[in-house]
């Protein structure tokens, strides 16, 4: 008796789309899905300097540099700049956050008309800078005004003579020249050999249109945000981005989509829309007053 | 293995979404850069160094003024450093507010000026008169300062330090004065970005010109400084570091100034001279320097400068016989009031005493102790025997002894002053001051006891305005005079009219040709000798000139008020003088004056009215043009002759008139300014008839004409005033 070949078995076509799905379809979707998790899209998160600088508005930029720290997304912070400047220890508070971030992440700033004073100074903490060909940036300098000496008197008693003043003028000018070297020291040590201009030069207080400041090596690019957003991009090695409002995000966050720079926090020594009048406290400051340029 | 395929299949599979999502979003990674910081910054160690400088004072002399009638913007305080140099040196101090007298007066004994930050200008006749201070060899220190602006109102500057940016500017006020030295201020500060003292406007000077205001100097810091130009000096000069921001381009600035002459100093900065800031470097050593140059000025003192032109205790010698005149001893008493005044030691002595400046009283006939002095000052006096041709007994002084001797009656005496002509010694009172050997010496001569009163009363009140003098000789006529000297060379001179036929008029005597006849009228002449600033009015003048033909009265406001209308009743014709006095804005009594007197009067001088009432400002004024010739007013003048005036006593500006100035009515500008004066053509005299009421209006001071011109033009007026 000889053995007939064995019938060939039809395979069953639901076991086959069932196949298909699993080892196919799943995985691919599965992957699509899992790495959209594992690999979120890349943004670059915007925060804002553009008001006057105290303590307020620079904790609220810590807020945003906090959020790009902790948001896996963004991978690049373009600082867009506006402002005058304003207290001395709110812009350096802005000034080392910023730093410190670009440890983490390329911070690229973007000056839109104004960056003079403690805003350039926070400026000099990002990497490249920015600037419109008439954007108004420098300013380098500090000034201030102390208090009237106090004599003595049977009321007010003091430990010391500048106990009630806390400074003298001879004190005031130390102060005034310490600030003055630090913003110099500052500026030549973050801009390196692309500073085409001497201290000396700086120290005069002038504020430059934006192309001169290219020229003199105070800013690196002249071009809008988007253009400052791209060079965050590349220096980030990443395409395809969003973009974040970093300073929205905080806004709705954590002050119920009110701005408290507009709102319940503003600057004491904010400027009178009207009359363009502050009133500052004795001090220092690292701010351009334009009331100060236009006669009464 | 099938299983094993499948497997690594669906690995794949799975990967790949997350290979190509990584690609997609991903071209590379971020490299941190390395960050520099500001690590171990050496800053300059900036430390206020303050040193005193030993000061070692050398003895020095004079009189020092302070300003303080500009708003200067400035505390006594201030001053301290400053002052306290200068009484080390011996040099006394005033302070000139302005409240009581003017700036010229001020400066009468002063050997130094020092004017300090003011913010309010400069008046025409201040400027003239420290002009002539400085001429006279006064010294001036100015001093302006950029932090010291004309002062905010103290409520504003107390709601916003910042408007101290927007005070107003003191540089006109310093230039005000400055300008006249040919030194200028520029509204800016110096600064140095380089070299500094703590500040970039606290700048170092190393660099001075060799003076004796810079010997010993290193180095001085300005703090905030502005940069001066002038004809002379230059005394510190900033390096090509030291910048203006105002003078772009420019170094070699400098904020300290000696004018050409020397005898002006100014400093655009004052912060350097006052606490602490003047214990900074070599800016107290300077200090010492500069109380230095002030305490040694060299004024050329004179006799209009009595008392101060004597340094050392005065004896006072009176050549009279105080034995028969026991009334002689009164004459004293305003001497030695006025040197006490001064701080000078005055006693009565009977000659003159080494060690003592000496002060000789004494008559025509009795001054023996002080012939020497006159023979050197060149003065002699002589027996008249004939007025055309004096004879002289011999060359040296006759001594009351000789003449006693020489003659058995009282022969007219005579006065031969050198260079000035021959005087006769009745109503001419002499003096003649010699400053030989550091000794000073003033012989004062009259014609007898009434006259020397008089003379010691010019003397005290320093008053030689209407005088000659010639060197060492001045030469004035007392109230007692009735005839003026010959061949005299320095009488002012007016006009000389063309056709003199006029001047021969009836209604133009000469005037001390009295005839002893009735007079024409009564003449009341209110003399207005008071007001801001002024020297003299012209009713002495005009009493010389009419009272041949006048009964002419006298009323001196200054020393009896103003006239109450019982006062004024009775008079043909008024004359309102106030002569070279400027307007007093305070004072009412005058208005009520011209609110009485409105018929028959004469009103003149150079600021008669409130300038506030006339559209142009005050002018000054040198000459007149005759205008109308065929005015009774202008009579004996030609047409458009020009008559010419003396300088002003006071230097104030006199009014410009229009003739709307006068009103309704018949009016006639008479003269007007001439060519030589500024508002040349503008009405001067204006003559005006309204309803029978006679007016003149008269801006200029009368005793300016000549004396020729002021017998016609008083005799004129007054005429008209009556009627003719």
């Amino acid at each position: 008796m000889t053995d007939s070949p064995p019938t060939p078995q039809r395979s069953n076509p639901f076991r086959r789309v069932l196949s298909l799905l699993f080892w196919i379809v799943l995985p691919l979707v599965g992957g699509l899905i899992l790495s959209g998790y594992a690999i979120p899209a890349p943004a670059i998160g915007i925060v804002r300097v553009t008001t006057d600088i105290y303590g307020f508005s620079a904790s609220f930029l810590s807020q945003q540099i906090q959020e790009a720290r902790t948001n896996p997304r963004i991978r690049a912070v373009v600082v867009q700049i506006d402002s005058p400047g304003g207290e001395v220890t709110a812009t350096q508070t802005m000034f080392f956050e910023l730093q410190s971030l670009r440890q983490q992440m390329p911070v690229v700033s973007s000056i839109d008309g104004t960056a003079t004073s403690g805003a350039f100074y926070a400026a000099m903490a990002t990497d490249p800078v920015f600037a419109k060909p008439s954007s108004t940036v420098g300013n380098v300098g500090v000034w201030g005004y102390f208090p009237t000496a106090l004599g003595v008197n049977d009321v007010v008693l003091a430990s010391g003579p500048f106990k009630l003043t806390a400074t003298n003028g001879d004190e005031f000018l130390r102060e005034i020249e310490g600030v003055k070297q630090e913003f110099l020291a500052t500026v030549a040590s973050q801009r390196g050999e692309r500073l085409k201009i001497s201290s000396v030069d700086l120290s005069t207080g002038l504020a430059y249109p934006g192309r001169e400041a290219q020229a003199l090596g105070l800013v690196d690019f002249l071009g809008s945000q988007y253009d400052a957003e791209q060079k965050a991009a590349e220096m980030a090695g990443i395409a395809h981005y969003e973009v974040i409002d970093l300073e929205q995000l905080v806004v709705e966050k954590y002050y119920g989509g009110e701005n408290p720079l507009y709102y319940y926090q503003p600057w004491a020594g904010k400027a009178d829309p009207q009359t363009g009048e502050r009133s500052l406290s004795p001090g220092l400051y690292l701010l351009y007053d334009v009331r100060l340029r236009r006669q009464p | 293995m099938k299983s094993l395929a499948k497997l690594a299949l669906f690995v794949v599979l799975l990967a790949l979404p997350f290979a190509g999502r990584w690609f997609w979003f991903h071209r590379g990674t971020y490299q941190a850069p390395e960050i520099k910081t500001v690590e171990d910054l050496q800053f300059p160690d900036y430390a206020a160094s303050y040193q005193v400088f030993a000061d070692q004072p050398q003895p020095g002399n004079g009189h020092v003024v302070f300003d303080l009638y500009h708003d200067n913007n400035l505390a006594i305080d201030d001053l301290t450093p400053l002052r306290d140099r200068l009484a080390a040196r011996g040099v006394s101090i005033s302070l000139y507010d302005g409240d009581s007298e003017s700036l010229e007066a001020e400066l009468y004994g002063a050997s130094a000026l020092v004017v300090f930050v003011p913010t309010e200008e400069f008046s025409l006749e201040e400027r003239q008169a420290v002009k002539a201070f400085i001429q006279d060899g006064g010294r001036l220190l100015l001093g302006a300062d950029p932090t010291r602006p004309v002062p905010l109102d103290p409520e504003l500057a107390a709601y916003d330090p910042l408007m101290i940016f927007f005070a107003e500017s003191a540089i006109p006020a310093a230039n005000s004065l400055a300008n006249d030295f040919g030194i200028s201020y520029f509204q800016d500060y110096l600064y140095n970005l380089e070299e500094y003292e703590g500040n970039y406007r606290n700048v170092r000077f190393t660099s001075f010109a060799e003076n004796e205001l810079t010997a010993g100097l290193d180095e001085v810091v300005c703090f905030a400084g502005h940069s001066l130009k002038a004809d002379g000096v230059a005394l510190f000069q900033g390096d090509a570091r030291t910048l203006s921001d105002v003078r772009h381009g420019e170094t070699g600035l400098s904020p300290a100034v000696l004018a050409a002459d020397g005898q002006v100093l100014a400093l655009g900065d004052i912060s350097f001279l006052m606490a602490p800031y003047h214990l900074v470097a070599d800016n107290d050593h300077f200090l010492s320097n500069l109380a230095d140059w002030l305490a040694t000025s060299e004024r050329h003192w004179d006799l209009t400068d009595f008392p101060y032109l004597y340094e050392r205790p005065v004896a006072i010698v009176q050549m009279l016989d105080t034995v028969s005149n026991p009334g002689l001893i009164s004459l004293s008493s305003p001497l030695q009031a006025s040197l006490d005044q001064a701080g000078i030691t005055a006693t009565l002595r009977t000659a003159a005493s080494a060690g003592l400046d000496t002060l000789y009283l004494g008559t025509f006939e009795e001054f023996d102790p002080a012939a020497s002095l006159l023979i050197t000052a060149g003065v002699t006096v002589t027996v008249q025997t004939d007025e055309e041709n004096p004879d002289l007994v011999d060359s040296e002084v006759i001594t009351e002894e000789e003449g006693e001797d020489s003659s058995e009656e009282d022969l007219p005496l005579a006065v031969i002053a050198r260079n000035l002509g021959t005087f006769h010694t009745e109503g001419t009172q002499l003096f003649v001051v010699s400053q030989e050997n550091g000794r000073t010496s003033v012989v004062v001569l009259a014609e007898d006891r009434p006259s020397l009163a008089e003379a010691v009363e010019r003397l005290v009140q320093s008053d030689f305005s209407d005088c000659l003098a010639e060197g060492a000789i001045t030469v004035c006529v007392g109230s007692n005079a009735s005839t003026w000297a010959e061949d005299t060379q320095a009488a002012p001179s007016g006009g000389e009219p063309e056709d003199s036929s006029g001047s021969e008029s009836d209604a133009t005597p000469t005037p001390g040709e009295d005839d002893g006849g009735p007079k024409a009228g009564k003449v009341f002449i209110l003399e207005i000798d008071q007001g801001p600033q002024g020297k003299q009015t012209g009713a002495a003048q005009f009493e010389r000139a009419l009272s041949s033909h006048y009964e002419v009265t006298v009323w001196t406001v200054s020393a009896q008020g103003y006239p109450e209308s019982a006062d004024i009743e009775g008079y043909d014709a008024y004359i309102v003088d106030s002569g070279d006095f400027s307007f007093d804005e305070e004072e009412l009594d005058r208005s009520l004056v011209f609110g009485t007197i409105t018929d028959k009067v004469l009103i003149i001088g150079e600021q008669i009215l409130p300038p506030a009432y006339f559209i142009e400002e005050p002018a000054n004024l040198a000459d007149l043009k005759v205008s109308d010739a065929t005015h009774r007013l202008a009579e004996g003048f030609n047409s458009g002759q020009t008559l010419q005036l003396s300088a002003s006593l006071s230097g104030v500006p006199a009014l410009v008139f229009s003739e709307s100035d006068m009103g309704s009515g018949d009016v006639s500008v008479v003269f007007s300014r001439g060519d030589a004066s500024e508002a040349s053509g503008a009405p001067v005299v204006i003559a005006s008839e309204s309803g029978g009421l006679r007016m003149i209006l008269a801006g200029f001071a009368f005793y300016r004409l000549s004396e020729e011109d002021q017998v016609l033009f008083a005799n004129n007026a007054i005429a008209w005033l009556m009627g003719d």
